[in-house]
């Protein structure tokens, strides 16, 4: 009995690393003809006028909670980005700061009796500001509700029919908007589109632009560059094509406006609520029957500070596992609906049996190795060879990502970053992964159990950002 | 296999337990493939590294040469003769191309043409020519450009080849280029492609019309929408009020009065100039599409007369935010409406949404 079980725990074991890691793999394969077809596209951009001067005008929406620090060097970047048309519209959301105050001396701001209109219902609008200097900044100040709450303010007060999710750290390409509006001229069933977001510690940032790129010295900095690759990047590139990409980072993300306010915002209810509109797009336009596209680019366009120390980041993934359980859940009937599509059929469960469920088997299974190795159950031997393959399997995975972006958009210069990436490649495998498992275990455990996940307040270093002084 | 409870470890290397076996080929055989790919990254990475050194060196070299010829504007175009041109290898063409069309597309007037001056002391006519039907479609893009860069009327039935190739880019890019040879001639060639095309974007289509210019474009256009079923020129009306080029007012008239597709109607009241058409535009002001009414509403603040006060009053309570917001900034836009007129009605409308609207377009306009 006691050997019918261990046997059963090995397959079941090593199935599944294969299984996830596979799946993975051939992610990253569809991945690669989604980014050959995207460079095909986008050739021209080596030339000048890669862009037209007419595109669709966007409201460009910032959350603000508790920002002061940063907030104004933040706009005054958005404000020089590339591109015809566009608003900026900040959410101040309840800030215990002098986050209004910063903005309304930066930006000259001043009451204005905007004809605000309540599509999607929030807390309450306390005042909307309008810039005397730059008449495409608004402010709206609002009594907190989170940011969910915040981005469907924003989206109240927003004029153009699109609109585009920015969090208020996030550092743009100045033709980050260019970019992310593409899939909308290409094809208009095009609903929301995310772009890919990349870390920024070690890279130089000026006037709110990186300026340089290059790697940190933190490792666990280093280690999320390369988790970021593989699992953020590739990953969503590779359901991209399929239509069945499950979610857009709320640090970059463009959506049609109408599209999003008649599914009903953004839900307060979730830690989730990027992943949770995605997710509840697809089922809702799926069961209206009605043709759309969710899509992402691959461009680096948006960079965002990752967390250095453990505290933060295991917060943070423990708030993601708890964010995809709960935009899981909350849409259920994309599962069973009769038009699911490859992403009810496919990229649903997926994510639910290896994402969210996922953790659990995979810290069973090195505790189950562990266990058994010390019981003597099973030889050292036997142990150290199923660790061989898991921690293989994801080697290869790491390293494919590695490839990926080496085809694509090498971000990274010269020969010392392509070892130093691989290296950590390598050694992601001897602890990163299973630490991240863990915390998503808590995170999974956490929201069964129905705790409240919290944002908390990451530790922000920004060592390497500098601004100009600001004009008198 | 477990092991029984006081027996010795076996040998795994000898083992015939399936399950370690299957594991350690995993382990191996994954292990091969990330060494495999490692060096498949380094050898990329050592070409790329490669390629920018030699793209350096090029534009040390050329991007001085060709900047300083471009913009001796005072200088004879003889003169580039004289200078001694560096060898132009065939790893540095695309260089050379890429570098070219960027300065042409930064540069205007006689700079552009010692531009092609230099092309032709180069020889790179020819070059780029064969280079149209290159296996790489970045060599042909760019061929494309250039020719059109060169006003290379020697190439036009090659380039109009390709207006209607499957290829997005390479069709957009020889309408470009078949503007930049002779945008006159272009342009009757390029509409019916317009209209057949699903996959230009108005964008797209603007760019091309604002780059062939008012005086090339205007005379194809209206005879394209004169003569061709309203059906077919909804790229061409949407792109009309992006380029602001003048449309027969009989053209827009009849439009509005035929049974079209509702954006196009939207996009004849953006354009309307003619007084004339006022009752018809009155009309839209009760259609139940809303953005007909924001239309009819813009119309009346530009073309209105007095008695259109009361509809755009009516609109100021259209359910609708942007109808209001629209029927607020016209009659802001009315000559004879004074605006401490409406700074009272901002006061004193019974309906909440107008007082709103009012107070906001008022205070817009303070701005």
């Amino acid at each position: 009995m006691m050997y019918q079980l261990l046997l059963a725990g090995q397959w079941l074991f090593l199935g599944y690393f294969l299984l996830i890691n596979g799946a993975y793999l051939l992610l990253n394969l569809n991945a690669l003809f989604a980014l050959r077809d995207y460079f095909l596209g986008r050739r021209m951009d080596v030339l000048p006028k890669a862009f037209s001067d007419y595109e669709m005008p966007i409201s460009v929406v910032v959350p603000a909670y508790n920002e002061a620090a940063t907030i104004v060097a933040s706009v005054r970047a958005l404000m020089q980005l590339r591109y015809p048309e566009y608003e900026i519209i900040v959410v101040n959301d309840g800030s215990r700061d002098d986050t209004l105050e910063q903005l309304v001396r930066a930006f000259r701001l001043r009451p204005f009796p905007e004809a605000y209109r309540q599509r999607l219902p929030t807390a309450e609008v306390r005042q909307v500001y309008l810039s005397t200097l730059h008449p495409n900044i608004r402010v709206i100040d609002k009594a907190n509700g989170g940011k969910a709450d915040a981005l469907n303010a924003g989206i109240n007060a927003s004029r153009y029919p699109l609109y585009c999710c920015v969090d208020a750290d996030s550092i743009l390409h100045p033709d980050s908007l260019y970019r992310v509006l593409q899939p909308f001229l290409d094809d208009p069933r095009t609903v929301a589109c995310g772009g890919t977001v990349r870390i920024v510690n070690g890279s130089t940032v000026h006037d709110g632009f990186v300026q340089r790129v290059a790697l940190p010295r933190s490792p666990l900095a280093l280690l999320q560059i390369v988790e970021y690759l593989r699992a953020f990047l590739f990953g969503r590139l590779g359901w991209s094509p399929m239509n069945a990409l499950l979610i857009i980072s709320g640090a970059f993300g463009l959506f049609r406006k109408e599209v999003v306010v008649a599914a009903g915002g953004y839900r307060t209810d979730t830690v989730g609520e990027d992943m949770e509109l995605v997710v509840r797009l697809h089922r809702v336009l799926r069961q209206a029957g009605k043709p759309y596209r969710i899509v992402f680019v691959p461009d680096p366009i948006c960079w965002t500070e990752a967390p250095e120390d453990l505290r933060t980041l295991a917060r943070q993934r423990i708030r993601w596992q708890r964010g995809l359980g709960e935009s899981l859940f909350m849409n259920l009937g994309l599962l069973t609906q009769r038009r699911a599509g490859v992403v009810g059929r496919f990229a649903f469960p997926f994510n639910l049996v290896f994402e969210l469920f996922g953790p659990l088997l995979e810290v069973a299974g090195y505790l189950f190795i562990a266990i058994a190795a010390l019981n003597g159950w099973i030889s050292p031997a036997v142990a150290l060879a199923f660790l061989l393959a898991a921690v293989g399997l994801g080697i290869v995975l790491s390293t494919s990502a590695l490839l990926l972006e080496e085809l694509s958009f090498h971000v990274y210069p010269g020969f010392r970053s392509t070892l130093l990436l691989f290296g950590i490649a390598i050694l992601e495998n001897f602890g990163y992964r299973q630490l991240n498992s863990v915390w998503r275990l808590i995170g999974l455990v956490k929201w069964l159990a129905g705790r409240e996940a919290r944002w908390g307040e990451m530790r922000r270093g920004a060592k390497w950002s500098t601004t100009r002084k600001p004009p008198p | 296999m477990p092991i029984p409870a006081g027996d010795c470890v076996p040998d795994f290397v000898t083992s015939s337990d399936p399950v370690l076996q299957f594991a350690i080929l995993t382990g191996l055989v994954s292990i091969a493939l990330a060494v495999l790919v490692f060096c498949g990254v380094l050898a990329m990475r050592a070409r790329l590294l490669s390629m920018q050194r030699r793209r350096g060196e090029f534009n040390a070299l050329w991007r001085p040469l060709l900047t300083r010829h471009a913009l001796a504007t005072d200088e004879p175009l003889g003169v580039l003769q004289q200078v001694s041109w560096p060898r132009l290898w065939r790893a540095e063409r695309q260089f050379f191309l890429e570098e070219w069309n960027i300065l042409h597309d930064l540069l205007r007037g006689e700079a552009k043409d010692r531009l092609n001056e230099i092309a032709r002391l180069l020889n790179i006519s020819p070059l780029v020519r064969r280079q149209l039907r290159h296996r790489r479609l970045s060599h042909r893009l760019l061929a494309l450009v250039t020719l059109g860069h060169l006003r290379e009327h020697a190439a036009w039935v090659e380039i109009h080849a390709l207006l209607r190739d499957q290829n997005t880019l390479v069709a957009l890019v020889s309408a470009r280029a078949l503007i930049g040879i002779d945008a006159e001639a272009a342009i009757p060639e390029i509409l019916p492609v317009i209209m057949a095309r699903e996959d230009w974007s108005t964008a797209r289509v603007a760019d091309l019309f604002a780059e062939a210019g008012a005086t090339a474009v205007s005379g194809p256009l209206e005879e394209a929408l004169r003569s061709s079923p309203p059906e077919s020129v909804p790229k061409l009306i949407a792109v009309l009020p992006e380029v602001a080029l003048p449309v027969s007012e009989r053209i827009v008239s009849r439009l509005l009065r035929q049974p079209v597709d509702d954006r196009i109607k939207a996009i004849c009241l953006r354009i309307l100039e003619n007084p004339r058409e006022l009752p018809l535009v009155r009309e839209y002001t009760c259609h139940d599409r809303w953005h007909l009414r924001m239309g009819a509403a813009t119309v009346l603040g530009r073309l209105g007369v007095p008695e259109d006060r009361e509809h755009l009053m009516r609109l100021l309570g259209d359910p609708q935010w942007w109808v209001r917001y629209r029927a607020g900034q016209a009659l802001l836009a009315m000559p004879f409406v004074h605006r401490a007129e409406l700074a009272e009605l901002a006061e004193s409308l019974p309906d909440p949404f107008a007082r709103d609207i009012l107070a906001h377009v008022l205070a817009e306009r303070a701005t």
